[in-house]
């Protein structure tokens, strides 16, 4: 019967780290270049059930089932699906059709990736993006908009009619092992493979991508997730109710 | 839970920051020489509570499990698309074609930019004003216009003020490397910022991507209102939706506070 609390208590956790998941998708609707997350959960403890026959002084265990002892969080994974491109009126907007990042580098040196095209132009004319990290071409050198910068589908640039390099467009071979750090970007990891120049994604000037959270899946979410969880609360008060009996009422006559 | 109603919070909290801006461009829509602002968001830290490669991790090493923390008002740009030109007829109204900005003195001498145009004449001093009161930077000194009557002053397309065909100044244009980094100061003024770099005079040279002065015209604001509608509807429901959000970690607290009967 105990057992049952625990289950239940667990199942009552992965449906809170659910609705913190949504709430922070929910929150980045709005987030341009961002990727939703998935959370997925696992059984815990899967058990063999056998049922033990005793037949000639022989003890024979047949396997009748399984039970699983609850749920825990398996992997979080980002969804690289392609978000909604909207265009503006500002040159320095940029979004990646297609599976890709844009290169970011810090004024240390560190590379982060990113989605997000909001770029502007910093003081010393250097194309920066929304946090002022440098945007990199495919030398990987900051790109300068002294003349003024036109970028077509392949990601080439061109400076005052002349081809001055193109936009790095980085993809990683295993992608869902990518680390988000914040401020739109992802780092990579061990397992996500170096950044390597892809040539698949074409990049739009004068657009963004939105963030690919769909508002509505989110809300169907969340309504699961909250009756899921009220659920398992009237297991274990069930559970709870089925102790009382068995400790303060068997027993009794009457 | 907490980490949803927080994360929902600060999703809130953007929205509401973005429906100020959409306000503040919607307010000025009909205001010479607006430009536009834009909200620039980014998601907030990630919680990590399962890394790649990990000890214990499952068979591949790459799987991770971690929690986003919601979402922050990264930025804010301004637009610094042309608006649109009206012709007025009116002498003093001058309309900047192209990027820069006029340069006008204030009361304590220091020097801010506009481009908003409709200028006024003031005879007793010999001056341009803007239509607050501020005059009209020639270089380092306010552009001396003598007595004279407002029929009488012309303004050529690379700033050159005449009065009867003789030239008595020329309107200074400035700019700067990075405009969208200027700071606003009211009065549809802005000062230059270390981001923005510092302004300096320029000659407005005309040509298809150059800068020219048109006498008669005004620039309206850049706001397009349609856009900021759609952009406050897409603000209203967002904010909606965090609000759900809240409401839903409430409701499972709620359930976790009648476990214990």
């Amino acid at each position: 019967m105990l057992r049952g609390i625990y289950t239940a208590a667990m199942g009552m956790l992965a449906e809170e780290a659910k609705v913190n998941e949504t709430s922070n998708n929910l929150a980045n609707v709005d987030t341009p270049g961002f990727k939703k997350d998935r959370t997925t959960f696992s059984t815990y403890l899967l058990r063999e059930i056998e049922r033990t026959d005793v037949e000639n002084n022989n003890i024979e265990r047949t396997p009748i089932g399984k039970l699983e002892s609850g749920v825990v969080l398996d992997e979080t994974e980002a969804y690289f699906q392609q978000g909604d491109i909207v265009t503006t009126e500002s040159p320095y907007d940029f979004a990646i059709k297609g599976q890709g990042f844009f290169t970011i580098e810090n004024e240390d040196g560190t590379r982060y990736y990113t989605r997000n095209g909001q770029f502007n132009r910093n003081a010393e004319g250097f194309l920066v993006d929304t946090i002022g990290n440098y945007v990199l071409d495919d030398t990987g050198s900051r790109i300068a908009l002294d003349n003024g910068i036109n970028v077509r589908e392949d990601g080439s640039i061109f400076e005052d009619g002349v081809l001055a390099g193109r936009m790095a467009l980085v993809d990683f071979e295993e992608k869902k092992a990518l680390e988000k750090s914040g401020n739109n970007y992802f780092k990579p990891t061990e397992y996500s493979g170096e950044a390597e120049e892809t040539f698949d994604a074409s990049i739009i000037q004068g657009a963004y991508e939105r963030s690919n959270v769909s508002a509505l899946k989110e809300m169907v979410n969340l309504i699961k997730a909250q009756r899921h969880f009220e659920v398992t609360q009237r297991v274990i008060t069930t559970e709870d109710q089925m102790l009382d009996a068995a400790i303060n009422r068997v027993g009794r006559a009457g | 839970m907490s980490g949803a109603l927080f994360s929902a919070a600060t999703g809130m909290n953007a929205q509401q920051h973005k429906l100020d801006t959409i306000s503040n461009n919607l307010a000025n829509v009909d205001t010479t020489g607006f430009k536009k602002t834009r909200d620039e968001f980014a998601d907030l830290m990630y919680k990590y509570m399962k890394r790649t490669g990990a000890p214990g991790n499952t068979e591949s090493g790459k799987s991770q499990v971690y929690t986003g923390l919601g979402v922050q008002v990264a930025n804010n740009t301004k637009l610094f698309t042309q608006g649109s030109l009206q012709e007025t007829g009116r002498e003093l109204d001058v309309a900047i074609k192209g990027p820069g900005f006029f340069g006008v003195q204030q009361p304590d001498g220091d020097v801010l930019y506009t481009r908003a145009g409709d200028l006024h004449y003031d005879a007793s001093t010999g001056t341009l004003l803007t239509s607050m009161g501020y005059p009209i930077m020639n270089g380092a000194v306010p552009l001396d216009v003598p007595q004279s009557t407002i029929k009488d002053i012309t303004i050529q397309p690379n700033g050159m003020v005449l009065v009867n065909d003789n030239q008595v100044g020329q309107i200074g244009m400035y700019n700067c490397v990075n405009p969208e980094n200027l700071r606003s100061m009211g009065d549809n003024l802005y000062d230059d910022t270390a981001l923005s770099g510092q302004m300096e005079v320029f000659e407005p040279t005309g040509g298809p991507t150059g800068t020219v002065l048109l006498q008669g015209y005004l620039e309206k604001s850049n706001v397009n209102a349609v856009q900021e509608m759609v952009d406050m509807i897409s603000a209203q429901r967002a904010y909606e939706f965090n609000s759900k959000a809240i409401t839903t970690a409430d409701n499972m607290m709620q359930t976790i506070n009648a476990l214990k009967r």
